[in-house]
């Protein structure tokens, strides 16, 4: 088990909530109905992380305040690319998540690894060989 | 979005203001592991985790084959798909099994399939990248060595990514 990677999914989560925020605004009707899901989706995962930490003795930690974008953020294209980076690097949250887990911990950080790769994809990410891993194993 | 996609990798090296953002509220964790990210060419110690491994090369194997018989196929689908196969092609080698030999096109017919034809292919793949992804999720959760886990977990991630992109027209595919 480790705390420091059960928080950092969870700050990871924060941000992406952030994201989310920031990007729904730029997209259309269609998308924004998608977008929502993943709101939902990605609520319930911070809550499943925060209730991971507190079973792990932790005080999960919040979310900031606010987020520097890498770039702005002022159209459907670039929310969409917002949202494919965001979720590919939660999906490497949730890949040191899932190795220091066992159980259903590692269930809920594989699943989370998972979605948040699929995300990245629906919002036009480039399909990878090894989401959830910041250098591939091959 | 034309502006070509930098890799994720790229990205996390040029990134300054979010994924600090990010490292931020997770201590001083430029270091969470992101640094040293352990490749794995999985211990199969474990019998049991010997036994998921054998399990997930089968099912990639199996995957393999099903890209070269599309490709084999479909030719007017190769550049979508070969993108596809490579990775899938990558899984094998990281769980370190040779890559499947690619059935020889044989006398099965070369007779291009129509627009319903090349749907149904596709559609056939995404639904086999799905069953995939959920098998590598229940072996991550029951594999013993962490390392095998996060690659198990990885490769049913990149599943369910090759899902989407079949499901999206080829035409937009990027």
């Amino acid at each position: 088990m480790s705390i420091v990677a059960a928080q950092a999914a969870l700050a990871g989560e924060h941000a992406t909530l952030y994201a989310y925020g920031v990007a729904g605004a730029q997209l259309t009707d269609g998308e924004r109905e998608r977008a929502l899901q993943g709101l939902t989706a990605h609520r319930a995962a911070r809550d499943d992380l925060a209730g991971l930490v507190r079973a792990e003795g932790g005080e999960p930690v919040g979310p900031l305040p606010g987020y520097a974008l890498p770039f702005p953020v002022e159209d459907a294209a670039t929310a969409h690319r917002l949202l494919a980076r965001v979720e590919g690097r939660l999906a490497d949250l949730y890949g040191d998540l899932v190795a220091s887990e066992s159980g259903s911990s590692r269930r809920l950080a594989a699943t989370g690894l998972a979605a948040a790769a699929e995300q990245a994809a629906v919002w036009g990410g480039r399909s990878e060989a090894f989401p959830g891993f910041v250098e591939p194993p091959t | 979005m034309q502006p070509a996609r930098p890799t994720r990798r790229r990205v996390l090296v040029a990134a300054g203001g979010f994924v600090a953002g990010l490292a931020a509220c997770t201590t001083t964790s430029s270091t969470l592991g992101r640094s040293t990210p352990t490749p794995p060419a999985p211990d199969p110690s474990p019998d049991a985790d010997a036994g998921l491994t054998a399990r997930a090369v089968a099912d990639v194997r199996a995957l393999a084959a099903a890209y070269a018989r599309a490709l084999t196929a479909a030719p007017s689908l190769a550049t979508e798909l070969r993108a596809l196969a490579v990775e899938v092609d990558r899984h094998l080698t990281a769980l370190g099994a040779p890559f499947a030999t690619p059935p020889t096109a044989g006398s099965t017919a070369t007779r291009t399939p129509g627009g319903a034809g090349l749907a149904v292919l596709r559609r056939r793949l995404q639904v086999a990248e799905r069953a995939a992804a959920g098998r590598r999720l229940a072996d991550s959760v029951a594999a013993e060595d962490p390392r095998l886990a996060r690659l198990l977990a990885s490769i049913g991630g990149s599943n369910r990514m090759h899902a989407v992109v079949l499901t999206q027209p080829p035409a937009t595919h990027r």
